[in-house]
């Protein structure tokens, strides 16, 4: 039973009672899309088409080495503009979840055709530029298809590259990153689009740009904490958005969250004057903060925020507790203090919404 | 002019292709106009499975007896000089320009160098030095038949010290090394695209 049978049962129900006239009921369900239904025939062509690929490949697998290099290379870029010209054809029929897939496969399909390109022809090998030329192909072609999974491919490959042969992590490498302009537009195209994937992994890779600015500085609490900063305005515009009926900044609002607690929790640790790390000043505002937190996302109705708020506030309890040297009676019960006043303030905050 | 999205697609795709395409052809026409010099080379095979058969080249050389290392490299250049049937690294530098006034033949590179250890009460009969090339050629892809050959003339190279495989290399205007083939045994296996 689908969801739109599922209606028709309640509107019945409401027919019954006298709350809605019958001659609704059709307009009412009309308003309803269809779910579309896979019949025999094309779940038979689905299974035949992989089929028939599996067998493709595993021919040009078993014949591999006998073919000459020009024929291999042939048979890859030609597998390449097969899939491009798939895309387009059913992008021509309006179909565009077919043609959102299908450029994807374009996009990995150029990667493997760039990659084993310099092995068919023994040509120098640099993994970086290729990652980096396969990435930029594949935001191209999903700029061209309107393709949020090439757009995710790109996004991958652009990190491959930036990670391969580098070391951002050890202050020695002066390079920028990719990332620094392939995560914002990433970003804009999630939002444009309202793809969640594309905004997952935008997201992602807008905090490791973060990472990477952090890593390429002194390890000081000054800078992880104006980072910190800058992240939490950022989740703080994300949910702007989101209340402006930007669905899809939902997503940015609980990664930048994310990053912008562990951005904070680590410029704890770090020296801020002299030696000496934050101290039990941090750890109270790390307190609050999760409390803060725990408070919006349940405001919001933000799974993500809520979630990051209980874990950075139980992280936080024990790391008060390591800094306290507390044992384990008086640790039990500043933990039973903790719940004791979370019960109390849920009861009163009940009792509050009950008589208003 | 508003360019529907098929039509965009066609025209990245086919862009992308092009690339491609022309990137093959200007490495086939750069190998095939580079100098070519033979460098001694030694082999592993660590074989993977969605790579296919390929060898593993290090661009390895003992030292001969005698012979130092070159001057500790400050750069991506190295130069190269004939020695016999061979071409070995001669010193380095920060471009061209610099590396040409140590050899005559410029190859963008760089080297390490382990002298060597001459025999003592300490060191025994010593060991000698040996100076790894690394000229961003890595693989040789070659089917399993030729692979095996390769390797067992690798394996008797390693055993008695001869030098029975090296490799045929093609040096460019633009001092990029593009590997031609191997020479085995003095008989020669190049690669062949058609």
């Amino acid at each position: 039973m689908n969801y739109k049978d599922r209606i028709g049962r309640d509107i019945d129900r409401w027919i019954e009672a006298g709350l809605v006239q019958q001659e609704r009921r059709a307009p009412m369900l009309d308003m309803i899309p269809d779910t579309r239904r896979l019949d025999a025939a094309t779940a038979l062509a689905w299974v035949g088409s992989a089929l028939l690929g599996i067998a493709l490949v595993s021919f040009v697998a078993a014949n591999w080495d006998a073919m000459t290099p020009m024929v291999r290379f042939t048979i890859i870029v030609g597998t390449f503009l097969a899939l491009a010209g798939a895309g387009a054809w059913t992008a021509h029929r309006e179909r565009p979840l077919a043609s959102n897939i299908l450029v994807m496969l374009a996009a990995i399909a150029y990667a493997a055709a760039v990659g084993l390109t310099a092995q068919i022809f023994d040509l120098p090998s640099d993994t970086r530029a290729a990652c980096y030329g396969a990435g930029l192909a594949a935001y191209g072609l999903a700029l061209a298809g309107r393709s949020t999974g090439a757009a995710v491919v790109a996004l991958i490959l652009i990190a491959f590259g930036d990670f391969t042969e580098h070391g951002w992590f050890t202050g020695q490498d002066h390079d920028l990153p990719w990332m620094l302009f392939a995560a914002p537009l990433g970003a804009y195209l999630a939002l444009r689009w309202g793809s969640a994937p594309l905004a997952h992994i935008s997201a992602l890779a807008i905090v490791y740009c973060f990472m990477w600015f952090a890593a390429r500085t002194q390890a000081h609490a000054s800078t992880f904490i104006v980072l910190a900063l800058v992240m939490g305005a950022m989740a703080a515009g994300a949910r702007w958005l989101r209340a402006h009926d930007r669905q899809f900044a939902s997503v940015f609002y609980g990664w930048f969250t994310c990053g912008a607690v562990a951005f904070f929790v680590i410029g704890g640790y770090l020296p801020w004057f002299g030696d000496a790390n934050g101290g039990i000043t941090h750890r109270l505002i790390w307190l609050a903060a999760s409390g803060a937190l725990i408070a919006f996302g349940r405001h919001d109705r933000h799974g993500m925020v809520t979630a990051a708020g209980v874990l950075s506030l139980t992280i936080a309890i024990i790391a008060m507790l390591g800094d306290l040297g507390l044992n384990l009676m008086a640790s039990a019960g500043i933990f039973l203090v903790c719940a004791l006043a979370a019960l109390i303030g849920g009861l009163a905050l009940r009792a509050r919404s009950k008589a208003s | 002019m508003k360019v529907n999205a098929p039509h965009r697609i066609l025209a990245v795709a086919a862009a992308c292709a092009a690339i491609l395409v022309g990137f093959v052809i200007n490495e086939g026409s750069a190998r095939a106009n580079g100098q070519e010099v033979l460098l001694p080379v030694e082999g592993a095979d660590p074989r993977d499975l969605l790579s296919g058969h390929y060898v593993q080249l290090a661009f390895d050389r003992r030292l001969e007896p005698g012979e130092v290392c070159p001057a500790t490299q400050n750069g991506d250049w190295a130069a190269l000089r004939g020695r016999g049937d061979i071409y070995v690294v001669v010193g380095g530098g920060g471009s061209r320009a610099e590396v040409e006034q140590v050899g005559p033949l410029p190859v963008k590179a760089r080297y390490t160098c382990a002298p060597s250890v001459l025999p003592s009460a300490e060191n025994g009969s010593g060991t000698p030095g040996r100076i790894h090339l690394n000229l961003n050629i890595e693989r040789f892809y070659v089917s399993q038949a030729e692979e095996e050959r390769i390797e067992a003339a690798l394996a008797a190279q390693r055993n008695d010290a001869s030098r029975r495989v090296l490799a045929i290399v093609s040096v460019g205007r633009d001092g990029i090394a593009r590997l031609k083939g191997l020479m085995i045994d003095n008989e020669r296996l190049e690669l062949n695209w058609l």
